[in-house]
């Protein structure tokens, strides 16, 4: 989890671990080869799907087993059975599944079996409500993955399963209420990349129909990023958001104002790489994009190689990437 | 009645005592003349607050009335009824605590914080003229989120409070800078707009005045604040249920109850009794306390008090005399303005703080008309969710600004030797 350090552990406590850990890997590995040993003889009884149960809780990255639990899910214990059991069964998968993320957040098998339960509830509970299980259900999940955000909202699975539950709902909120929900996760932290773009995500969808006015809104975009770049320069997400406004450069005017905004800013703090690196990106741009109605191309260019230079003294590992984007420029330059 | 020790009054400092020493072992004879626990800590009905104010009016008879007398040498109370009365918690000694400390330690190792509530202070504020109050940004989130700052002012603002959160002694910044006045240092040498200079001097550092407080230690207030924001919640202080530390003071009293103290309440001390100085043995020179209306004189070889039961004349503080004002009202007050008419698209839970229950209200010297120029003043609000008041109503105590280091340790002291003990309970003030 982010944020969480390793606990260290002295030499005794060490001692005493790999003890505990010795018997429990005894039990694990019996139990393991019990459950591989009854899915290859294909044994679909209740009694395997107990000791499923069992083995996922020791070890839920197991993704073998949870594809053998599904097998007995759909050729033995749904046949026969009515749509509110078979809605009953998937529930307690859906807690199972919840318990264990709260341990383990990030593993793909658990997102994979949530997902999995959802899309097999069935019809019901009776022919004139065909969609009452699954509505009910569906409007837990958004309640579930903003729990997980919460705890951790850097984690990109709640993320992304946060997209697959608004796009697959019955009954979503409107994408409005998702740019409040991402305002709300950038305002309490924005060292957040995830948050930055699923935000990008839903203005693309805002603006496509026509709900938010683009111009307006890029430029109420770029308000809120600049406040984000002057409180932390040193932030990647923002500096890769603002990247995504810019686009490809086709307009000067914005190019031109951003490049005055975050030289202020290097000015501030002349030690800022992130600056140093988006002034070269986006002096390139107007170079490359509209050299005709630039005055002085030389200014601009020479200020690229400075910046470059700069660069490589502040960031050596990256020295040579700096050097080829320098060759880059004056190549360019040359050429015309 | 033969004690180890007697302890005279029961403030936090003389609660904490008292209960280091009786779980130490020691037998304690705590007493105060007040009939309430607290001392000059106390939190008191609106009731009891009158009869504080009656007894420190008239002609008293006893070394800690006529000290009480000098302290509290003006006092003038509303005559109006108060509606609800006895379910006002108010405190005489408002006290904001860190999350990170001595006294939060020395609450959660003796238990004592098993016994109250604790709120967390809401926000920190500064008033500005004509007439509006900016909150105080502590942190990345708040100086992103504040409105009133120019992106040049943020920059140097998160600049400054990554330095004064860090290792900052022997930091180049700090070079020869440490006796420089505290405002100084942060113009010079973070280039802060004279606005924000003040919030981080008065609202964060707690300064007292333009040029009286020095940088090193407003820096190391400020440090212990930032280190203490997130522990309990987003913000550093933590302000006590029903009054703040008149309920720990007694918290503390009751733990050292527990461990075999003894305890009178409201009777005057009339006077305080040195060893005799007669031939024999060291251990026969005990103290004695003749108390008003009880035949018994309690005796200890050792006394610790608060200074009034000592002396009538208390040592002039350096800062010269302060006013204080507890004012009680039934509106409640904004840190910020309402937010706007909302659509139907956005959730009722982006709405930003509004009403404050429980905060700290800073005025910066000359930020009033016709106010001090040299000194701050502080507010501290308390409502309904610290239990001071009932609902509706919230109590406004003006003080100036006063930063009380209380360095309290409970330490278990197994050494018969009692001044040798480890135990220190002392608490510095600067009014």
């Amino acid at each position: 989890m982010h944020g969480v350090k390793r606990v260290q552990y002295s030499q005794a406590a060490l001692e005493a671990k790999k003890q505990r850990d010795h018997d429990k890997l005894k039990a694990y590995l019996a139990l393991s080869d019990d459950v591989i040993a009854r899915k290859k003889s294909h044994d679909m009884s209740n009694e395997a799907f107990e000791l499923t149960t069992r083995l996922l809780r020791m070890n839920p990255e197991f993704y073998t087993v949870w594809n053998y639990r599904r097998d007995m899910f759909i050729e033995s214990l749904f046949p026969q059975r009515s749509p509110s059991e078979v809605n009953e069964l998937l529930s307690d998968d859906l807690s199972l599944t919840f318990e264990l993320l709260k341990q383990h957040p990030k593993v793909y098998g658990i997102w994979n079996h949530r997902r999995w339960c959802l899309e097999h509830i069935p019809d019901g509970p009776s022919p004139d409500d065909v969609n009452g299980y699954r509505n009910s259900t569906w409007n837990k999940e958004l309640f579930v993955v903003e729990k997980m955000l919460d705890a951790d909202a850097r984690n990109f699975h709640a993320w992304n399963y946060r997209r697959y539950i608004l796009a697959t709902m019955p009954f979503p909120p409107p994408p409005k209420s998702e740019l409040a929900y991402t305002t709300r996760k950038i305002e309490a932290n924005f060292s957040n990349f995830s948050a930055w773009h699923q935000r990008s995500k839903v203005l693309t969808t805002l603006w496509e129909t026509g709900e938010l006015d683009r111009v307006k809104s890029i430029e109420e975009e770029f308000e809120l990023v600049r406040n984000a770049m002057y409180t932390d320069p040193d932030d990647q997400s923002v500096w890769i958001y603002h990247a995504w406004l810019i686009g490809n450069g086709n307009y000067a005017a914005r190019l031109q104002f951003e490049i005055t905004s975050i030289q202020e800013l290097l000015d501030e703090q002349p030690d800022s790489k992130w600056c140093m690196e988006s002034l070269v990106r986006y002096k390139r741009l107007l170079i490359e994009k509209h050299a005709e109605n630039l005055g002085d191309k030389k200014a601009l260019v020479d200020s690229c190689l400075e910046l470059l230079a700069k660069l490589r003294d502040i960031d050596p590992p990256r020295r040579r990437r700096y050097d080829e984007i320098a060759e880059g420029i004056r190549s360019g330059n040359e050429m015309q | 009645m033969d004690f180890d020790t007697i302890v005279l009054g029961t403030g936090l400092s003389e609660s904490i005592l008292a209960a280091a020493l009786s779980k130490a072992g020691f037998k304690v004879g705590h007493f105060d003349a007040n009939p309430y626990y607290g001392g000059d800590d106390a939190s008191l009905t609106v009731d009891d607050l009158r009869d504080w104010a009656e007894s420190r009016k008239k002609n008293t008879n006893t070394v800690y009335l006529e000290a009480q007398r000098q302290r509290f040498s003006s006092i003038s109370l509303t005559s109006s009824n108060v509606p609800r009365s006895r379910t006002f918690s108010i405190s005489l000694s408002p006290t904001i605590i860190p999350s990170v400390g001595p006294l939060v330690d020395s609450l959660v190792a003796s238990g004592v914080s098993r016994y109250g509530g604790f709120k967390l202070l809401e926000s920190i504020a500064v008033f500005d003229q004509p007439s509006k109050v900016k909150p105080v940004p502590t942190s990345k989130e708040d100086v992103f989120k504040n409105k009133e700052l120019s992106l040049v002012d943020k920059r140097r603002l998160m600049r400054f409070l990554l330095f004064a959160a860090g290792e900052f002694e022997g930091s180049n910044e700090l070079a020869g800078q440490e006796t420089q006045t505290f405002l100084t240092f942060l113009r010079e040498k973070f280039s802060l707009a004279n606005k924000v200079a003040d919030a981080i001097a008065y609202a964060l550092a707690f300064c007292t005045s333009p040029s009286g407080n020095l940088t090193l230690p407003a820096l190391q207030r400020i440090r212990r604040y930032l280190r203490s924001a997130g522990r309990y919640g987003p913000s550093p202080f933590l302000v006590g249920h029903y009054g703040g530390i008149g309920e720990i003071a007694q918290g503390f009293c009751r733990a050292a109850a527990v461990n075999g103290a003894t305890y009178v309440l409201g009777r005057n001390i009339m006077s305080l009794n040195p060893p005799p100085k007669s031939l024999g043995s060291q251990a026969n020179l005990r103290w004695s306390l003749s108390l008003d209306d009880l035949d018994e004189h309690p005796s200890s070889r050792i006394v610790a008090a608060q200074p009034a039961y000592i002396s009538s004349s208390s040592p002039s503080s350096p800062g010269g005399r302060s006013a204080r004002c507890v004012a009680i009202i039934n509106t409640p007050i904004r840190f910020s303005e309402p937010p706007p008419e909302l659509n139907d698209d956005v959730s009722v839970e982006d709405i930003g703080p509004g009403e404050i229950d429980t905060g700290l209200l800073i005025f910066p010297p000359s930020s009033v008309d016709s106010g001090s120029s040299t000194a701050a003043a502080s507010c501290l609000i308390t409502g309904e969710g610290s239990m001071a008041t009932p609902s509706g109503h919230c109590m406004y105590k003006c003080f100036p600004t006063h930063y009380s280091y209380l360095d309290a340790e409970f330490v278990y002291a197994r050494d018969s030797e009692f001044l040798n003990t480890y135990v220190r309970a002392r608490r510095f003030s600067r009014t």
